[in-house]
């Protein structure tokens, strides 16, 4: 058993990492006795595990993600929602609302360009994505502004046992719902909405370097300073 | 077309290099904001763009395929590119050239992860000066795994070729028109295997198998420089990782 | 995948703009960053690289000699061309330009044929036969707002840029030399968006998105408007376009002088 790489360094597709038995995740590949990179990511070796999180790509959808995705098409009885996937997402009508009157116009219920907070309720063999909102806290949202980052880079943003986004909470009193596929929605005070805005798009950057908690809890105290 | 022309001076090739020196590469990533993964390449005197769209859903429906994401590949050259003006829009060597960068490209692809998708690559070359097919392979690879697309392995391309019946790496423009061979290669470099060929000219045996080496020992060298690329865009946050 | 912009998004853009705030935190006037790199393509006879914001485009110029148009048998010859390709933006389809690329190609074209920008008259080698003829290509590479200034300002920059082949009386070319354009002008085209009753200079790509209407100004050195162009739906009041194209001249100067100065770099 020996590693070729270092933990936490940047590998590029097709590198190897390590020669051995060792158990391997995400973003690897098995050749032989061999364990190489897929993908362009930073290597995370522990205990016999390796695994590679991606450092660019889109949101690979699973069964009971949160997420929040924009309508960008209507069919008979569903709505297609982009959600940073390389498929739409499905919302069918019998899964959107608790209790729907009138099915013969759906577009009076969500319109292209609505802003909805979606579970995964399953994912098909043919990589179906179904959705469903009908508990809250699901459904559209409204006003505030959704911020874009790498879906791998969401665990940062919530932080060890939902540290960070306790923090950037308790700091802006901003309303903050987090998307597993990357979409963060904020609803506060328009500067502290900016705050929140500037602090994760940091955290997107930074989201392998160590000592991320307290660096964004410095910048948070300078900005909530001025 | 042979003219005469001294390709050698003193044992150095017309642009000063040695038989197996490759031309200056400079390979920058993610240069394009709207695409999902880009790279922007010099090599020599070639400037090539290329943007990767995808993994998205593929249309027309009819290619879609139920196992796998398929593999779409655009070669255009700017108007601009050559100093002859080009008609703008496909040609019969720009589509073929797209066909066969695809071939090049696929292998090293791992697609089964999005059935009924389709990746694209565009590559746009702003300024051609022999060697485009090459560049924009190596290009379009950098460009895929900047777009994270999963990978087997990073695709390098080089041409190898013969003027003045010697073996040369990497023909310059005078070499590629008046030269006696053209030998573009890809490699798969974990693989050891070629994923492009294509050959124009007249060689013997023994010269293709030297061609095939010294084509492959340039490939070796641009594989490098591809990765260095891919690491320098995150390199500044690697090194406060240490 | 379609690029629809969230309502919310919408939402955040009017609302910011009511109270004054553009939501890249520009003034009204202000254009985003400008990068421009002459010669970026050695092959062509002139070249640019222009760079606003994320938006970016390459404008070549490449002369060729040719037969004057039978009405204009005293003046070159000279054609705009755009090409929308796949590269700038997941909307883009390959395939012969449609509506947008001809529209973009046509006013970048108009403002310069216009304004009298070029000498075409000093573009004749015998009259009535031969006369140069000037292509000017524009490739969008990355699509993020505001094309018409991005293409224009590439096409005028490169236009002053180029070294067409030297010629002797025969109109045979004369190997090794070569002689500049016989430039006049520097038109400018100034693009601005109107959303909610605030008129905006250098529309992003999201503001185009939610714009109401659009006009581009094309300006010239001395001042004049050389063209004009209401795009899209949407309409202006006259006080509206009166006011835009007073604006057009100070935004039209401030990167003319850019330009020379990128000019006088290069001699």
């Amino acid at each position: 058993m020996e590693f070729l790489v270092k933990d936490r360094s940047i590998v590029t597709p097709g590198m190897v990492i390590a020669k051995g038995p060792f158990k391997y995740e995400y973003g690897v590949d098995k050749f032989e006795d061999t364990i190489i990179s897929s993908v362009l990511g930073i290597v995370y070796i522990e205990n016999d595990g390796i695994k590679v999180v991606p450092l660019e790509g889109k949101y690979l959808p699973k069964r009971g993600d949160d997420v929040i995705g924009t309508v960008v098409g209507i069919n008979p009885l569903s709505w297609d929602l982009d959600i940073n996937a390389p498929y739409l997402g499905n919302l069918h009508i019998q899964d959107a609302l608790r209790y729907v009157k009138d099915t013969s116009n759906l577009e009076r219920i969500f319109k292209v360009g609505d802003v909805i907070y979606a579970n995964i309720k399953e994912v098909g063999e043919a990589s179906e994505i179904v959705l469903q909102s009908k508990e809250r806290p699901y459904g559209k949202m409204k006003w505030g502004r959704v911020v874009k980052i790498h879906a791998t880079r969401v665990p940062r943003v919530i932080g060890k046992k939902g540290s960070m986004i306790k923090l950037l909470k308790q700091m802006t009193k901003c309303e903050i719902t987090v998307g597993q596929n990357g979409n963060i929605w904020i609803k506060g005070e328009r500067q502290m909405e900016d705050i929140v805005e500037r602090a994760i798009l940091k955290i997107d950057k930074e989201a392998h370097i160590p000592g991320l908690t307290d660096r964004i809890k410095k910048i948070l105290e300078t900005e909530l300073s001025r | 077309m042979e003219k005469d022309i001294k390709f050698f001076i003193d044992g150095k090739r017309i642009d000063g290099r040695a038989k197996d020196e490759l031309r200056p590469i400079k390979i920058e990533v993610g240069v394009l904001k709207r695409a999902d993964g880009s790279s922007y390449i010099e090599w020599g005197g070639n400037k090539i763009f290329c943007a990767v769209y995808g993994p998205r859903e593929a249309y027309p429906r009819f290619l879609q395929k139920s196992d796998r994401a398929i593999l779409k590949c655009r070669y255009n050259m700017a108007s601009f590119a050559v100093e002859e003006r080009k008609r703008p829009g496909p040609s019969r060597r720009g589509v073929e050239i797209g066909k066969v960068t695809q071939g090049a490209l696929e292998p090293a692809l791992i697609l089964e992860n999005f059935p009924k998708c389709m990746v694209e690559v565009n590559i746009e070359v702003i300024q051609a000066s022999a060697g485009t097919r090459c560049a924009g392979i190596t290009a379009a690879s950098v460009a895929l795994a900047n777009a994270g697309i999963p990978m087997k392995e990073l695709v390098p391309a080089c041409a190898a070729g013969k003027v003045d019946d010697q073996i040369v790496l990497d023909l310059c423009k005078e070499e590629d028109n008046y030269g006696q061979a053209d030998l573009p290669l890809a490699l798969l470099p974990r693989k050891n295997e070629f994923s492009l060929l294509q050959m124009d000219g007249d060689l013997s045996e023994e010269q293709l198998e030297e061609a095939l080496d010294l084509g492959r020992k340039g490939c070796l060298e641009v594989f490098e420089i591809q990765k260095q690329a891919l690491k320098k865009k995150y390199i500044t946050e690697d090194v406060l990782n240490e | 995948m379609s690029s629809v912009l969230s309502d919310i998004k919408k939402d955040y853009i009017i609302s910011l703009l009511k109270t004054g705030k553009r939501e890249d935190g520009r003034g009204f006037d202000d254009t985003r960053n400008i990068k421009i790199e002459l010669g970026i393509a050695s092959k062509a006879n002139g070249s640019c690289f222009v760079q606003i914001g994320d938006t970016k485009v390459i404008a070549g110029v490449q002369c060729e000699m040719g037969e004057p148009f039978p009405d204009t048998p005293n003046q070159g010859v000279f054609t705009t061309n755009a090409e929308l390709i796949p590269m700038a933006s997941p909307d883009f389809e390959a395939g012969p330009p449609r509506e947008d690329a001809i529209e973009l190609a046509r006013i970048v074209d108009r403002g310069i044929r216009e304004s009298g920008a070029v000498d075409f008259q000093k573009l004749v080698i015998k009259e009535g036969e031969l006369v140069r003829v000037l292509f000017v290509d524009l490739h969008i590479m990355d699509y993020n707002g505001n094309l018409f200034d991005a293409c224009g300002i590439a096409a005028i920059a490169a236009l002053h840029s180029t070294k067409m082949p030297a010629l002797d009386e025969e109109g045979n070319k004369i190997e090794g030399e070569f002689v500049s354009l016989p430039m006049k002008k520097i038109p400018i085209p100034c693009t601005y968006v109107k959303i909610a009753d605030s008129i905006l200079y250098d529309p992003s790509i999201e503001e185009e998105a939610v714009m109401d209407s659009r006009i581009t100004v094309t300006t010239e050195d001395s001042g004049k408007i050389s063209a004009m162009q209401k795009g899209d739906v949407g309409s202006f009041k006259k006080e509206e376009i009166l006011d835009i194209v007073r604006r057009s001249k100070i935004k039209g100067d401030e990167i003319r002088s850019l330009l020379n100065e990128k000019f006088s770099e290069m001699r």
